[in-house]
Formats: structure tokens, sequence, C-alpha cells
């Protein structure tokens, strides 16, 4: 099935708008730019992986498997502080959507993709290009 | 309430069918090949399903927003051309899905179905004419992502278009910024439409989160940093929670009557929060009082609400707060003394404070929390009255001018 990496990609575009939007939350919140720079920097990462995994590049997918790696361990962490007696955790339907489902797609899509990449080595998105001996023809 | 509760909070009635619509829509092809097993047996009549996995996706997504706006009418009883209108897009996300499907043409389609539906919710919801709920907003997201599939080309070797690439990447990124925005916006409107709208009668309990003709409940069922108790069917207070909530009110005025000076609060233990300690709606903390095991008690608010300018101070009110998280604080009012808690997100790098976002989301770095359950009991006599959601800020302005004492000690702007 062809497009895995063209499904990853628009889902990690997803991601990094819903991340700026959260940034806004925090930003009127305590009034203050510096809780600018953590999500705007991670929204143009997952900018630049979503563009580099279409590229199939190989080290995208790893810092993506790693980056969602991360977002899972942090709803995990959350639930596990949500136990406190003070404290507590809402799960929303959208929240289920942005903060679990999205991250285990994106897992999946790209732990198959790097297994079909390591199975074929060479990158089909570029030209394959022959060593042709150019004097071959001439000494013929 | 516990996490169902909760994620059943957030969606409203009249978006139930939809949701179910969309539950059952994975039987959907099971039944259609029930149906028409008889009439076309050989495989072959039927259409190829396409081999790119986008165009699989895309045919999932639209799909689901087809099922979504053909069964909205169902719950929202609306005028018939908002009928029609429904129906006449799910058909076309139906078409569109169909299409997708089959590897068939369905870009240019979506991009415009897409966009002119998520204009005509936004429009709904900024002109607060219906509150968006968790439903409308999971729909907007995959509708969302549609719009990215058919935005973002796909990459072959022979044609990269990397500009092509760039902008629909971009345009996805803003259409998703934009959209969450103004949802939120909506949301915010919706919250504060009601305490001016819920004016009481002398010495009556208003009934807390229903709109100016008490036509539909404000639930803040977009989730996104309030989470409401929902009232459920008995949604007006009887005489004897009116009055139980009227004497509340009066004995947490005359309890806290002694706070006026906020260095009596300062010196009885409330301490200003370490971020905006002055402003229209300033809330302190006594922790010891937040651990004590009582609850609604007058004379003990785990918080109390000043307005801080100037270098004076007025106390506006108190937040009641359950010591444990989930926990169902008594309401003596019934539906007039209503509680609500805050998905906040608590992020670690920098360290701040900040709520959820109506996707659900904290920023990086950030815990995505709930507090427990708590309970405004205003002392001033806002237009509101004691039990509101929250004051308007113009007018805590004005009663602070003509109100407002002096603090002692620098504190206070």
């Amino acid at each position: 099935m062809v497009g895995r990496e063209d499904v990853v990609s628009v889902l990690v575009l997803i991601q990094a708008g819903a991340g700026l939007l959260a940034m806004f939350g925090e930003l009127l919140f305590m009034g203050n730019p510096l809780y600018l720079v953590v999500p705007v920097a991670k929204a143009a990462v997952l900018f630049v992986l979503a563009a580099k995994v279409v590229g199939r590049r190989r080290w995208a997918l790893i810092a993506l498997l790693t980056f969602e790696g991360l977002s899972v361990l942090g709803v995990s962490a959350s639930t596990l502080v949500g136990l406190l007696p003070g404290l507590d955790r809402t799960m929303t339907l959208t929240g289920l959507l942005t903060e679990v489902g999205i991250p285990l797609v994106v897992i999946v899509y790209c732990a198959q993709l790097l297994a079909a990449w390591s199975s074929a080595p060479a990158r089909p998105s570029e030209p394959t290009t022959i060593a042709v001996d150019p004097w071959a023809e001439v000494a013929r | 309430m516990n996490p169902v509760q909760t994620l059943l909070a957030g969606i409203a009635p009249d978006h139930v069918p939809a949701l179910l619509a969309v539950l059952l829509l994975p039987l959907l092809p099971v039944l259609l090949r029930r149906l028409t097993g008889g009439l076309s047996a050989r495989p072959a009549e039927r259409s190829p399903a396409s081999g790119n996995l986008v165009d699989r996706w895309a045919a999932a997504l639209l799909a689901v927003s087809c099922a979504v706006h053909l069964a909205l009418p169902l719950g929202h009883h609306d005028s018939p051309l908002l009928t029609v209108g429904f129906l006449g897009s799910g058909i076309a996300y139906g078409w569109l899905a169909l299409r997708a499907r089959e590897g068939k043409r369905w870009r240019l389609g979506t991009v415009l179905l897409v966009v002119a539906t998520l204009v005509g919710y936004l429009v709904v919801v900024g002109a607060a004419g219906e509150e968006p709920d968790q439903v409308g907003i999971a729909t907007a997201l995959v509708e969302l992502a549609a719009l990215g599939f058919a935005l973002v080309p796909l990459r072959t070797p022979a044609r990269p278009r990397r500009a092509a690439r760039f902008w629909g990447s971009a345009g996805t990124v803003t259409a998703v910024v934009v959209v969450g925005a103004v949802i939120w916006v909506g949301s915010f409107l919706a919250h504060r439409a009601n305490p001016a709208a819920a004016s009481p009668a002398a010495g009556a309990a208003p009934v807390v989160g229903l709109d100016h003709e008490h036509a539909h409940e404000h639930a803040a069922r977009a989730q996104a940093g309030v989470i409401m108790r929902p009232l459920g069917a008995n949604d007006h207070a009887t005489a004897a929670q009116q009055q139980a909530a009227a004497e509340l009110a009066a004995a947490t005025k005359q309890a806290t009557a002694r706070y006026a000076d906020l260095n009596a609060a300062l010196a009885a233990g409330y301490r200003l929060p370490p971020v905006k300690s002055t402003g229209p709606d300033v809330h302190l903390e006594n922790k010891a009082f937040a651990k004590d095991g009582r609850t609604l008690d007058p004379a003990r608010p785990e918080m109390l609400v000043y307005a801080i300018d100037g270098g004076r101070a007025t106390l506006l009110g108190v937040v009641f707060v359950m010591e444990v998280a989930g926990a169902p604080g008594p309401a003596p009012g019934g539906p007039g003394t209503r509680w609500h808690a805050h998905n906040l997100c608590v992020s670690l790098l920098p360290p701040g404070l900040g709520i959820v976002s109506p996707y659900g989301g904290c920023p990086a770095f950030s815990l995505n929390l709930t507090s427990g359950e708590m309970m405004h009991v205003w002392v001033v006599d806002n237009p509101g009255g004691p039990f509101a959601e929250g004051l308007d800020a113009a007018w805590v302005r004005g009663y602070h001018a003509t109100h407002g004492l002096a603090v002692a000690g620098g504190t206070g702007g």
C-alpha cells in the first residue's frame, strides 16, 4: 500500500497546528512571550519532519517516532499525576483523537515505514544512477 | 465526576445521534454487502478500492463527516433550511468519500465542501448561536484532516511538487489554528454571555448555566479550560433549594466581611498568586483551608477573589474548592449552586500554567490536569447574582473604582 508517508505527513501537520493553538491557552494566561518559544519551535520541527518523511528521510522517521513516544509518555504521566487526591485527569473526545489516536497511528506507520525502508535501503524517490563507462563504446 | 461522566458531559444531547452514526459507520459496508449481495455477486462488478492509503484515509474521514451531517437533523430539530443544508452536505461528503475510495478525483470538491461547512460552523459558533461541543469540534478536526489530505499533493519521484506541498502544508496548519481559535472564542463568548443574562429576582438563586431564554443549558462542552457539571433533567431550583442558596450566599457574605481589607486576608493565611497578582479577578488561596477537610464552609473559603488595582483592593467573592478532585461538591441550592472544574496545562519548560485547548491538548512539556470541583459565591451585588459563573470585567472596574479599599504595605499594583 503506497502513501503511508503522506498520511503520516498530514497527521503531523494537524499536530503542529493543534500545538500552536494550545500555545495560546498558556500565552494568554501567563502573558509572557517566553511561552511562545517552545510551541513555535515544536511546530516548526514538526513541519520540517512532515516534509522530510515524505522525502523518505530515515532520520525524520526516527525523530518522529521519538517525538510521538514522548507525547504518549506525557499523556501517561498526566494520567498518573492525575491520580493524586487534589488533581484529576479529564479525557475529552478531541483529546483522545489528538493526544492518543494520532500519535499511535503515526507510531505504527513510522515503524512500518522504517521496517520497509530497512529491507529496501535504496531510496526509491531518487532516480537510480548506473555507472557507465563513457569510453567503452569508443574502445569497442 | 468520573472520567466517563466528564467525557459524556462534553457531548451535547443534540449531537448524540451524530456520534452514534459515526460509531455505527463501520457496520455500513457489511450491511450494504448483505443487501446488495444478491444483485452484484461477482466482485469484479464492484468498483475497486484505491491502492493509495491517502485516498483510503480521505474516504474514511469524508464518510465520518457524511454520517455526522446526515444524522444531525435527528437531534437538532432546526429550521427546514438548515436541515436541507445538513442533508445536502452529508450527501456531498458521501459522494466524495465514494470517489476517494475508488481513486477518482476528490481533492477540489473536498476543499470546497470542507471550507464551506467549516465556515458555516464557525459562523454559527461565533454568533453564539450554538455552543461548541466535543462532537462538533471532533468533526471539525476530521474535516480539517480531510482538508489536509486534499491540500497537500502527493509527492512522486517524477514530481516532487515542493512549492505546492509547502503551501498545502502551511494552509493545513493555518486552518487547524484558525478553526480552533474561533471555536475557543465562541466557547468563551457562550460562557461570558451567562452572568449578565441570568439576572435573578431579588433574593432568588439564579439557575447557573442557562442562557437568557432558558432555552438550553450552557455546559462548557468545548471542555477547553472549564468543565461544568451537567445539570441533567432537573435544571430549575425548587423553592427550598432557592432558599438554601440564598442562605449560603448571605452566610458567605457575612463571614467574609472581615476580609474586605486585603491585609486581613493576608494575615489569615491567604496568599497572592505568583503571577497576575493585580487585575479584576485575583484569586488568593489559603493552603490550610484547602486541606482542612471542610466543604462549603462560609467561614473558611479555600479562595478569595479580589479586584486589585491602583493600590486598592475590592473583595468580590470566594471560591469553594473540593479537597479531592473528581469528588462532587454538595449543591444545597440544586442547579442554583453549580460546581465546575478547570482542565489546565501545567508546563514544565518554562514553568507556567494555561488552559487546555478545544482540541484537548497542551503545549509541549506540559501535564494536562484537572482541578477539583469549585464554586464561586460573589459577595458583591453583581448583575449575575451570587452564583454567576464569572463577573463582567467592565462592571468590576466600575465597582472597584467606587468601592476599592487602600492596601497598606505596597500590595495592590
